[in-house]
């Protein structure tokens, strides 16, 4: 049982090789499309009904969500990476099941799966943060910090872990790939709104305010508003002790209950 | 018997179980196949024969017993076991998102293959199973025989010393067959072993130095396919025809009748009753004027009867 599950360095690699293998042979439809929609949130929202609004949190409404959407980005690569797309790979293509007749192990596979869900996390955190920038630079008032710009493919890693584990845990239970729909509209789309991304928490009545306190998306929030503003530095204890202790979690858990799944 | 204890084994299992949950897939197995043979593994649809071959690729925990290969644990080195044989699973699970070679190569990388010895390596073995025009194709384009020949090929990356084939002619025609019992073939003239299950028995017969007949867990008999033939059912059989399908049970029923009360053993398919042994004939002057029957065919007995006169003839989930 031990060696069936055991971890190998080298072989996550070959796994995860596989799957980066396959995002670069089909980059140009894998690169644009997941950045087209937080980049209209950006440009609709930051500055449609931007101009509407005088200031949020003490910012013009484009720079509050620009780091908002960032924390969505980083969130996105990394659930769905770990939900639709693991899943086809367990159960369409049996690529998991061909794995398993390698040196790779199960446990090999799965860990392979978290670090390519957070690599999307961390591609969607570069690629949105040089959109971010990009527009900043075309309107004339950077949206985020230069230290904050270099920060979030870094924090990217630990956000995305965390939705990766999340996901994998999701993975685990699900018995069709439409199943997924049910946690992305009861939560994953609930937490989008309701995590202090469009609107500050402080708006929210107290009892809103302790569950959003709850959500994961609303700590990976706080720490790209922080980094992207760069002060207050000294504030994201919180939210950081959250997270690490939610990705220790999840990726455990994730990776446990397929394993219960798949070594049968 | 006590099982044969064989010192160059390349598979041992001993009082070999598997539990689902409940249910006992595997039920307290021993067998010992040696190296350099083709062994071929028998049985009805869940008679646990993919089973089998998912713990002795070591990727499923064993619950009970013991099992080596290769002379190594399943349990306590799996990844070793796994370094040192190819598997050609029973469901295509090819890479639909690379090409034909770009499978053997991401393949190799699993087994530490360099990519200038894998890419040597890949374009020997699209060769061996001629593939080679279809080497930079989309695996959606291949035809069912085409990828099972691929298969068989990336099974062979890591030059294994034991190659494992799970049904791997189901669905092929008569061509892609004989290229993959060519593979087969050639495997084991290098002196290495070959575990293969089947549902074709000519298959086993062709190429199975030994086999094994399971069902519902357990193996019921075991040895050469000739020696099988002669021990279980001897060299004759007869099939009496039934007239109208379905129709005519009645004289079949009277012929199962007879058969028992002259234990003359047989197997009833069908529209039809296969008689086996020296007694045939008394059976057949019986029932030779009967004209509810179409026809009786004489013939040797096949691994087919040894199959059907075991594992009966009802219909398997
Ligand atoms: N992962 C699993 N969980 C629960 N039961 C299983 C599992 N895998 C197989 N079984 C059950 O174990 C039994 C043996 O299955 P197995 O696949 O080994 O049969 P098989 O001999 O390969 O059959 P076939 O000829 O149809 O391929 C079947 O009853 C099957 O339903
Ligand atoms: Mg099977």
């Amino acid at each position: 049982m031990k060696e069936i599950q055991g971890i190998s360095p080298q072989m996550v690699y070959a796994v995860w090789r596989r799957h980066a293998d396959v995002w670069v042979r089909t980059w140009r439809t894998n690169l644009l499309p997941p950045l087209v929609e937080p980049i209209l949130y950006l440009l609709g929202f930051g500055f449609g009904v931007g101009a509407y609004i005088n200031e949020m949190g003490g910012v013009s409404y484009v720079e509050y969500i620009a780091p908002s959407i960032l924390a969505i980005s980083m969130m996105f690569g990394a659930f769905f990476e770990a939900t639709y797309s693991a899943f086809v790979r367990m159960y369409y293509q049996k690529t998991w099941q061909a794995i398993a007749a390698t040196p790779a192990s199960a446990s090999d596979v799965l860990v392979a799966e978290l670090l390519w869900a957070t690599t999307k996390s961390v591609t969607n955190a570069t690629l949105m943060t040089t959109a971010i920038l990009s527009v900043g630079y075309v309107v004339n008032q950077p949206l985020i910090s230069m230290q904050g710009a270099v920060l979030m493919p870094i924090v990217a890693i630990p956000i995305g872990l965390m939705f990766a584990g999340m996901g994998l845990i999701l993975t685990s239970y699900t018995s069709s790939i439409d199943w997924f729909n049910i946690p992305f509209f009861l939560f994953v789309n609930p937490m989008f709104i309701l995590a202090g991304t469009f609107f500050p928490l402080s708006e929210f009545p107290p009892i809103a305010q302790n569950i959003a306190m709850c959500l994961p998306l609303t700590h990976a929030a706080i720490v790209t508003r922080t980094l992207a503003y760069g002060d207050g530095i000294e504030n994201l204890i919180f939210s950081v002790t959250y997270i690490t202790i939610m990705t220790v979690i999840m990726t455990y858990l994730g990776v446990k209950l397929c394993l219960r799944r798949i070594v049968t | 018997m006590a099982p044969l204890i064989l010192k160059n084994g390349a598979i041992s299992a001993k009082s070999l179980t598997k539990n689902y949950g409940e249910f006992c897939a595997v039920n307290n197995v021993s067998l010992e196949i040696p190296k350099g043979i083709c062994f071929g593994l028998l049985g009805p649809n869940g008679a646990g024969k993919t089973t089998m071959i998912q713990m002795i690729q070591a990727s499923s925990p064993i619950t009970n017993g013991k099992l080596e290969v290769l002379g190594m644990d399943t349990i306590s080195e799996s990844r070793e076991i796994r370094k040192k044989i190819g598997v050609i699973p029973q469901e295509d699970n090819l890479d639909p998102d690379f090409s034909v070679r770009y499978n053997l190569l991401v393949y190799a990388r699993y087994f530490g293959i360099e990519l200038d010895e894998a890419k040597e390596k890949a374009e020997e073995l699209l060769k061996k199973v001629e593939l080679t025009d279809k080497a930079d194709q989309e695996i959606n384009n291949l035809s069912g025989g085409m990828k099972r020949r691929l298969i068989v090929a990336r099974g062979m990356i890591n030059e294994p010393e034991l190659l494992i084939l799970d049904e791997p002619t189901t669905g092929l025609d008569p061509q892609s067959r004989h290229s993959v019992w060519d593979q087969i073939r050639i495997f084991k003239n290098e002196g290495k072993t070959v575990l293969l299950t089947t549902h074709y028995m000519d298959e086993a017969e062709i190429l199975c130095d030994q086999l094994a007949i399971m069902d519902s867990g357990r193996i019921l008999i075991q040895g050469n396919p000739k020696e099988l033939i002669k021990k279980t059912i001897g060299d004759d059989a007869a099939e009496l025809v039934a007239l109208s399908f379905g129709k005519d049970e009645e004289t079949l029923n009277l012929i199962e009748k007879k058969c028992k009360l002259m234990k003359v053993s047989f197997s009833r398919v069908t529209d039809r009753i296969i008689l086996y042994g020296k007694e045939i004939e008394n059976i057949i002057s019986e029932f030779n004027d009967e004209e509810n029957l179409t026809d009786i065919i004489r013939r040797r007995a096949t691994l087919e009867d040894v199959f059907l006169n075991l594992t009966g003839r009802q219909l398997r989930d």
